[in-house]
């Protein structure tokens, strides 16, 4: 009879502390769920944010290296006219440009506009 | 009371055997699983919840290293623009350079007194200089440094990790 009752008050406690327990893992598997797909959209978003950045980077500075070495082309036609025709002034004046256009880094531009995609997405996407 | 506690574990064993039950015995493995099972059940759940965890634990850590992954290939995309840049510089370096040689083989350069072929070849001289001095990164000194940071932050976790291989084999 001791056993018995032993038996099923340990029962009863058990099944509430089961119960209890089943309740527990499922609201923490629930909220881990959430996190997961939290992690993930952020995740996702934080990579489409890298890539259109640096695809947009890419086409910037693609342009600006055609657009400059077809200048520089052009400067360089102009430079071969006026050593042949002896003309010091524009000799002097076409080089004074090619190299104005060398120190031109186009991966200044890429920089700045960096720091501004930074800016705009600082705080809206975090880990 | 020994008796009461047999009669209790026959009960459990669904009664004597002589009446066809499980007798004592089964009445003991019986109240053991009574008791031992919720506590598995319970065990089971915990390690289940924990698991939980571990695997978010584990996704974020995925994330970042996805997140890396991806930075890292725009530092690789900015070291292509970097190798144009250097190979336009190049180009404008040996473009000027082949026309301060013609200039000087052309004229006579070694013997002239002609001021206008000294003066020429004075004016692309100098600035062939100007162009071969000018830097390749230190105009974006922000990118620069940035790069400049990572690289060694790589460095620096490379050699932790090193030193803890060391640790491991020693």
């Amino acid at each position: 009879m001791i056993l018995s009752a032993v038996g099923t008050k340990l029962t009863g406690k058990s099944i509430v502390d089961v119960l209890h327990t089943i309740a527990e893992n499922h609201k923490i598997t629930e909220e881990q769920q959430t996190r997961r797909h939290e992690i993930s959209a952020i995740k996702d978003a934080t990579i489409e944010a890298i890539k259109n950045e640096r695809e947009i980077i890419e086409k910037l500075l693609n342009k600006e290296f055609d657009l400059k070495n077809s200048k520089i082309d052009e400067l360089f036609v102009r430079l071969d006219q006026a050593i042949e025709s002896n003309n010091i002034e524009i000799v002097q004046s076409v080089l004074a440009t090619i190299v104005s256009l060398a120190k031109d880094n186009p991966l200044a531009k890429a920089v700045e506009f960096a720091s501004l995609a930074k800016q705009k997405n600082r705080g809206r996407i975090t880990l | 009371m020994l008796a009461a506690t047999n009669a209790t574990l026959a009960w459990f064993g669904g009664g004597a055997l002589a009446a066809g039950g499980g007798g004592m015995a089964l009445g003991t493995a019986v109240l053991g699983g009574i008791v031992a099972g919720p506590l598995i059940a319970v065990t089971g759940l915990y390690m289940d919840s924990k698991a939980e965890e571990n695997l978010t634990k584990a996704r974020e850590y995925e994330s970042e290293v996805d997140v890396a992954v991806e930075k890292m290939e725009s530092s690789k995309s900015y070291l292509g623009s970097v190798d144009k840049r250097i190979a336009q510089l190049t180009r404008i370096i040996k473009a000027i350079d082949k026309r301060y040689i013609e200039i000087y083989n052309s004229r006579n350069i070694q013997n002239s007194c002609n001021m206008e072929s000294l003066t020429m070849f004075f004016i692309v001289g100098s600035l062939l200089k100007q162009t071969i001095d000018i830097p390749i990164l230190d105009e974006n000194k922000s990118l620069h440094k940035e790069f400049d940071s990572k690289v060694s932050m790589l460095k620096e976790n490379q050699d932790v990790k090193n030193l803890k291989l060391l640790e491991g084999i020693n």
